[in-house]
C-alpha cells in the first residue's frame, strides 16, 4: 500500500489543489502534502532489504483483465534512490517557488504534484503497460509547466520538448507491443526472463533506447534540452534536470540492458562514443554560453554523458557510479537551478553580462551557489567526486581514451563553472541584489547538507543497489551458456556435413 | 417480460427512438411552434430511455443473438456500439439546443431527424445481412444530409449538405453493386452464411474479391477513408458545429461499426481485401494527418483529424484476418467510444467558442482563451491530448488496443506508420493547446457569454469520460 500512497497522495493533492476555489492556503497544503510523501518514503528506507535483489513492497491487482494488464508495483535497488530523490526534491521545489510571483499558483502546484505522481509511477511500475502510462503522463504536466509558466520562448520550447519525447515514446510503444506479443504478458519479470531472437533484440533495443536516450539526452538527440531548461520556471527546470532526465538513464538500466543484453553489448561501443561526444559538446557549449540557465543546461548534458558512460561499461563499479552520480547530480543541479532561477527573478534577466559583484550585496547567495557548484565540479569531499571517481575508474579499465575525454570534460566543467561564478558574483557590482530569504535558505540548505554528507559517507547509497544491479543487470549480460554451446555445436556439425557432401561430390 | 415476444423486448432501444421521432413530428404538426421549447427535452428523454434499455440489455447474462429469421443480431458488439451512438446523439442534442437558440433556428424537425438518424444507426449496427444493413445505412444517411444543410440560409451549410449528399449517393450505389455481386456469387445476404461459403469459396473467389472491393469503396466513401474522403472536410466544416460533431462521431461510428462487423465476421480471413485494408489504413492516416497539419481553421483541422482517426481503426480491421473476431470487435468498439467522447466534446466546444453566427475560428482567435476561461479551455486541452493519444486519456487506450491487435497479427510496419502519424497529429493538436495559453487580446473575455447548465454538463461529461474511460470495466 505504501507504494500506491506515494503515487496517489500527490495525484489526489493535484486534483484538490487544481479544483480548489481559492489560492489561499494552496501552497501550504501542497508543501505539507509533499513533505508527508517524503516522510512516507523514509519508511521505505527502513523496510528495504539490501540483500534482496528482487522487487520489494510488491502490489498486484487487475487493471484491465481482458487484456491482461495489471496494476503491479515494486521497488528495488534501481528505483530506491530515485524514488527518495523525487520525494525529497518535490517539497523543496514547492518551497523554492513559494515567494515567487507565480501567476495562477493553484494550477502551477497541481502540475508539480501531478509531475511527482507520474515520476513515482514510472519508477514503481512493474507492468509494462502501467509503466508506459506513467511515462507518458509526465508529458502533460511538463507541457503545462513550461508552456504556461515559462519565460519568453516557452511555447516553442514546450512543443519541442513534448514532440521530441513523444517521438521516442511512440517508438518504444511499438517495441513494447512486440515484447508483449512475444511473451504474451505485460509483466516486467516475464519480459526480462524471455530470450528474444538476436535481430529482434537489436531493433527493440534501439526503439526502447530512443525513448530513454532522448530523455537523458544522448548527444545528437539533445535538441530540446537547452530551450526547455532555459524557458521553464525554476521549479520546472529542477524537475527536468534532477528527475526527468534521470528517468531516461533509469529506463536504460531497467529495460534496455536487461531485456536485450545481446543488443546492448553490440551497440555499447557506439553509445560510449556518443556519450563521450556529448560530454565534450556539452562542456564546450557551456564554455561559450552567455545565459546562466543555458550554461547550466549544457553542463547538465555533459554530466549526464558521464552517467551513460558508466552504464555502458557494464561493470558493477560503473553502474554503481552511474546511479550515485544520478543522485548526486540531481541534488547539485536542483540547488544550482533554484539559485539561478532566483537570480533571474531578481534581475529580470539571465544574461551573464548583466550580472557582476553579486557577492557584495548578497554574500549568502554567493556562498550557497559556490557550495552547490563545488559538488557539481566534483571537488573531493562532495558527492559529485564519488560518482565521477567510480565511473572514471570503470571507464579507465574499458578504454583509457574515453576516460581521457571524460577527464577533459571535468577540467572544462571546472573552468566554465568557476568562470560563471566569477562573472556572477565577483568583480565590480552591477546593481544590488536582495540576499536569500529564510524560506529560500531553507529550500537549499538540505541540499547543501546532503551533497556534503554523501560525499563523506557514500556507502549507504552504494550498498543497497549492489545486489539489484548484479542480479538484474550484470547477470543478464552473461551469455546463456547452453544456448551458445548448442549453437556452436550446430555450426560445427553443419560444417562437417557440408564438408562430407563436398568430399563425396569430388569422389 | 416473458409475455412479450423476444423480438419486441430485445429491440426496445430502437422502438423507443422511433416512437420519439414520430411523437416529435406529430407535436410539430399538431401544436406547432409552441411545442418547440420542449423538443430538446423530449429528445433527451427518448435518448436516455433508449440508453437505459440498451444498458439493461447489456447487463443480461445471455444475449438474444439472431432475430427476425437472421436479419438482425443483438449481441454485445451491437449493443455496445448502440450505446456509443446514443452517447453521440445525446451530446449532439445537448450542444444543439443552445446553438440553435443562438442561431435562431429552433424547430421540432431537427430533433425528429436526429432521432430518426439514431434509428438508422441502430438498424445498421444490428444488421446481420445486407438488406437490413442497406436500409439502416440509407435511413441514417438521409437524415444526416438534411441535418448537415440545416441552416438553409447559410451558403456553406447548403454547400456542405450538397457535397455530402452527392458523395453519399455515390457510395450507396457502390455498396448496392457490391451487394448484388456477392449475392450473385453466393446466393445469400446473410453474413454467417457468407463466411461459410467464403471459406470453401473456390471458384467464386474472384467474384467475392470484386464484391469486397465494391463494398470497400462504398464504405470508404461513407466513413471518409482516403482517397474517398474529398467531401468530408467541406461537409464537416460547413455543417453546424454540433451536427458536424454528430456526423464525425455517431454517423461515422455506426458505419465503421457495421463495416467492422462485416469484415471481422464475414470477410475475417485471408484474401485480397486484407491488403486493400492495410493500404487504405496507411493512406487514410497519412492523408488525414498531413491535411490537418496545414489547416488554418480549427474546425477544418478537426474534420481532417476525423479522417485520420478512421485510418487508425483500419489498422485494427487489417488484423481481423489473424485475430478472433471478438477481440477485433472489442478493440474497435472501445476505440469508437473513446473517439466519440473526445471528438463530440471538441466539436461541441468549437460550437460554443465560435460565438454567434459560428465564425470560422483560426488559431489566432483562440489566443489567450486559456488564461481567461481556464476550465473551459482545460476541457478542450483534455480532448486534444486524448486525440493525440496521450496517456491516461481514452484516446490512448483506444489506439493501444488497435495497435496491439496489429502487432500480434505481425503488422509491425503498419503500426510504425501509425505511430509516426500519431506523432504528426500530436504536433497539430498540441499547437492548438499551446495557443490557448498564449497571451492574447484581453478584450474578448466580455464577448464570451457564460455557459448554461446543459452545456457545462455536456462538456464535463465528455472531459471526465475521456479521462477515465480507459480504466472502466468494458462490457466485453
Amino acid at each position: 500500500m505504501i507504494l500506491s500512497a506515494l503515487i496517489f497522495l500527490p495525484l489526489a493533492g493535484a486534483l484538490l489543489v487544481g479544483l480548489a476555489p481559492r489560492d489561499k492556503g494552496a501552497k501550504a497544503f501542497a508543501f505539507g502534502l509533499t513533505l508527508g510523501v517524503f516522510f512516507l518514503s523514509l519508511s521505505l528506507l527502513k523496510g528495504f532489504d539490501p540483500a534482496d535483489g528482487g522487487f520489494q513492497f510488491r502490489e498486484l491487482r487487475d487493471l484491465v483483465p481482458v487484456a491482461g494488464i495489471h496494476y503491479s508495483l515494486g521497488l528495488d535497488g534501481l528505483s530506491l534512490w530515485l524514488v527518495m530523490l523525487t520525494a525529497f526534491l518535490t517539497p523543496l521545489a514547492v518551497l523554492a517557488s513559494w515567494s515567487q510571483a507565480v501567476q495562477r499558483p493553484r494550477g502551477f502546484l497541481a502540475c508539480l504534484l501531478l509531475l511527482e505522481a507520474s515520476v513515482m509511477g514510472t519508477l514503481l511500475a512493474t507492468d509494462l503497460f502501467l509503466f508506459y502510462v506513467f511515462w507518458e503522463l509526465m508529458l502533460i504536466p511538463a507541457f503545462f509547466l513550461v508552456g504556461l509558466w515559462g519565460s519568453e520562448g516557452r511555447v516553442k520550447a514546450t512543443l519541442k520538448f513534448v514532440l521530441y519525447t513523444m517521438a521516442g515514446s511512440l517508438l518504444m510503444l511499438v517495441a513494447l507491443l512486440y515484447v508483449v506479443s512475444e511473451t504474451g504478458s505485460f509483466d516486467y519479470t516475464v519480459a526480462r526472463e524471455h530470450l528474444y531472437p538476436e535481430d529482434a533484440q537489436l531493433w527493440c533495443f534501439l526503439a526502447f533506447a530512443a525513448a530513454f536516450l532522448i530523455k537523458v539526452p544522448l548527444f545528437p538527440l539533445h535538441g530540446w534540452l537547452p530551450d526547455a531548461y532555459a524557458e521553464a520556471p525554476p521549479a520546472g527546470t529542477v524537475f527536468f534536470s534532477a528527475l526527468l532526465v534521470k528517468l531516461g538513464a533509469y529506463g536504460l538500466l531497467r529495460f534496455c540492458v536487461p531485456l536485450f543484453p545481446y543488443a546492448a553489448q553490440e551497440t555499447a561501443p557506439l553509445l560510449l562514443g556518443l556519450a563521450a561526444a556529448g560530454i565534450l559538446h556539452g562542456s564546450l557549449m557551456a564554455c561559450i554560453a552567455t545565459d546562466v540557465k543555458r550554461l547550466l543546461a549544457y553542463s547538465s548534458l555533459s554530466h549526464m554523458g558521464l552517467v551513460l558512460l558508466g552504464i555502458f561499461t557494464f561493470t558493477l563499479t560503473g553502474l554503481q557510479g552511474s546511479l550515485f552520480q544520478m543522485v548526486s547530480h540531481g541534488l547539485a543541479m536542483a540547488g544550482l537551478f533554484f539559485l539561478a532561477g532566483w537570480l533571474e527573478e531578481r534581475k529580470g534577466s539571465r544574461g551573464l553580462m548583466d550580472f557582476g559583484g553579486v557577492a557584495k550585496s548578497a554574500p549568502i547567495f554567493a556562498f550557497f551557489f559556490l557550495w552547490m557548484m563545488l559538488s557539481a565540479v566534483g571537488l573531493p569531499g562532495f558527492s559529485g567526486f564519488i560518482g565521477e571517481l567510480l565511473v572514471l575508474s570503470a571507464v579507465w579499465k574499458a578504454s583509457p581514451l574515453l576516460a581521457g575525454v571524460a577527464l577533459l570534460g571535468f577540467v572544462l566543467s571546472a573552468w566554465y563553472l568557476f568562470n560563471l561564478f566569477g562573472r556572477l558574483f565577483l568583480g565590480p557590482a552591477k546593481g544590488a541584489i536582495k540576499d536569500l530569504t529564510l524560506r529560500e535558505v531553507l529550500a537549499v540548505l538540505p541540499l547543501m547538507v546532503l551533497v556534503l554528507w554523501l560525499g563523506l559517507k557514500p556507502n549507504p547509497i552504494l550498498r543497497p543497489v549492489e545486489k539489484t544491479l548484479t542480479l538484474k543487470v550484470l547477470e543478464e549480460l552473461k551469455p546463456p551458456p547452453v544456448m551458445t554451446d548448442f549453437a556452436a555445436t550446430h555450426r560445427r556439425l553443419t560444417e562437417e556435413i557440408e564438408k562430407d557432401k563436398r568430399n563425396r561430390g569430388k569422389k | 417480460m416473458s409475455l412479450l415476444p423476444i423480438e419486441l423486448t430485445a429491440l426496445l432501444p430502437l422502438w423507443i427512438v422511433c416512437a420519439g421521432a414520430l411523437g416529435l413530428l406529430a407535436l410539430e404538426a399538431l401544436i406547432g411552434p409552441r411545442s418547440r421549447p420542449a423538443a430538446p427535452l423530449l429528445t433527451g428523454a427518448a435518448l436516455f430511455l433508449s440508453l437505459g434499455s440498451t444498458l439493461h440489455l447489456l447487463a443480461q447474462p445471455a444475449m438474444p443473438g439472431l432475430l427476425f429469421s437472421g436479419a438482425v443480431v443483438v449481441d454485445l458488439y451491437s449493443l455496445t456500439l448502440m450505446g456509443v451512438c446514443l452517447l453521440s446523439a445525446i451530446l449532439a442534442c445537448a450542444f444543439s439546443a443552445p446553438y440553435l437558440a443562438r442561431e435562431k433556428a429552433v424547430t421540432g424537425e431537427y430533433y425528429a431527424l436526429l432521432l430518426l438518424a439514431v434509428a438508422g444507426m441502430f438498424t445498421l449496427l444490428l444488421a446481420a445481412e445486407f438488406l437490413t444493413l442497406f436500409v439502416g445505412l440509407e435511413l441514417m444517411s438521409l437524415c444526416a444530409y438534411v441535418l448537415a444543410g440545416y441552416l438553409r440560409v447559410k451558403e456553406r451549410s447548403t454547400e456542405a449538405a450538397l457535397k455530402y449528399f452527392m458523395a453519399g449517393v455515390f457510395a450507396s450505389a457502390f455498396l448496392l453493386y457490391g451487394i448484388a455481386v456477392l449475392y450473385g456469387a453466393f446466393g445469400t445476404f446473410a453474413f454467417p452464411d457468407l463466411r461459410l461459403l467464403l471459406e470453401h469459396g473456390g471458384s467464386s473467389m474472384p467474384m467475392a474479391a470484386w464484391g469486397a472491393a465494391l463494398l470497400l469503396v462504398g464504405f470508404g466513401f461513407k466513413v471518409a477513408l482516403a482517397p474517398f474522403h474529398g467531401w468530408a472536410p467541406d461537409a464537416y466544416d460547413g455543417a453546424p458545429a454540433p451536427v458536424a460533431g454528430f456526423l464525425a462521431t455517431g454517423v461515422k461510428a455506426a458505419a465503421l461499426g457495421a463495416f467492422g462487423r462485416l469484415f471481422a465476421e464475414a470477410f475475417g480471413m485471408q484474401g485480397p481485401w486484407v491488403t486493400a485494408l492495410g493500404v487504405l489504413a496507411v493512406v487514410t492516416m497519412t492523408v488525414g494527418n498531413l491535411g490537418a497539419l496545414s489547416q488554418g481553421s480549427v474546425k477544418r483541422m478537426m474534420a481532417y483529424s476525423s479522417v485520420a482517426h478512421a485510418g487508425y481503426t483500419m489498422v485494427g480491421l487489417w488484423a481481423a484476418a489473424h485475430s478472433p473476431a471478438d477481440s477485433v470487435e472489442r478493440a474497435l468498439a472501445f476505440y469508437l467510444l473513446a473517439y466519440t467522447l473526445m471528438t463530440s466534446g471538441a466539436f461541441g466546444w468549437l460550437s460554443i467558442a465560435a460565438g454567434p453566427g459560428e465564425k470560422d475560428l483560426s488559431l489566432e482567435d483562440l489566443k489567450g482563451l486559456g488564461l481567461q476561461r481556464p476550465l473551459f479551455a482545460l476541457s478542450m486541452a483534455i480532448f486534444l491530448f486524448s486525440l493525440a493519444g496521450m496517456t491516461p486519456m481514452a484516446g490512448f487506450f483506444g489506439k493501444f488496443y488497435l495497435f496491439k491487435l496489429a502487432v500480434d497479427a505481425g503488422g509491425l510496419g503498419l503500426v510504425i506508420v501509425a505511430v509516426a502519424n500519431s506523432l504528426v497529429s500530436a504536433y497539430y493538436y498540441l499547437r492548438v493547446v499551446a495557443t490557448l495559453y498564449k497571451e492574447g487580446k484581453e478584450a474578448k473575455a466580455a464577448a464570451f457569454p457564460a455557459l448554461g447548465a446543459g452545456l457545462k454538463a455536456a462538456l464535463l461529461a465528455c472531459a471526465l469520460g475521456t479521462l477515465v474511460a480507459g480504466f472502466l470495466k468494458f462490457p466485453f
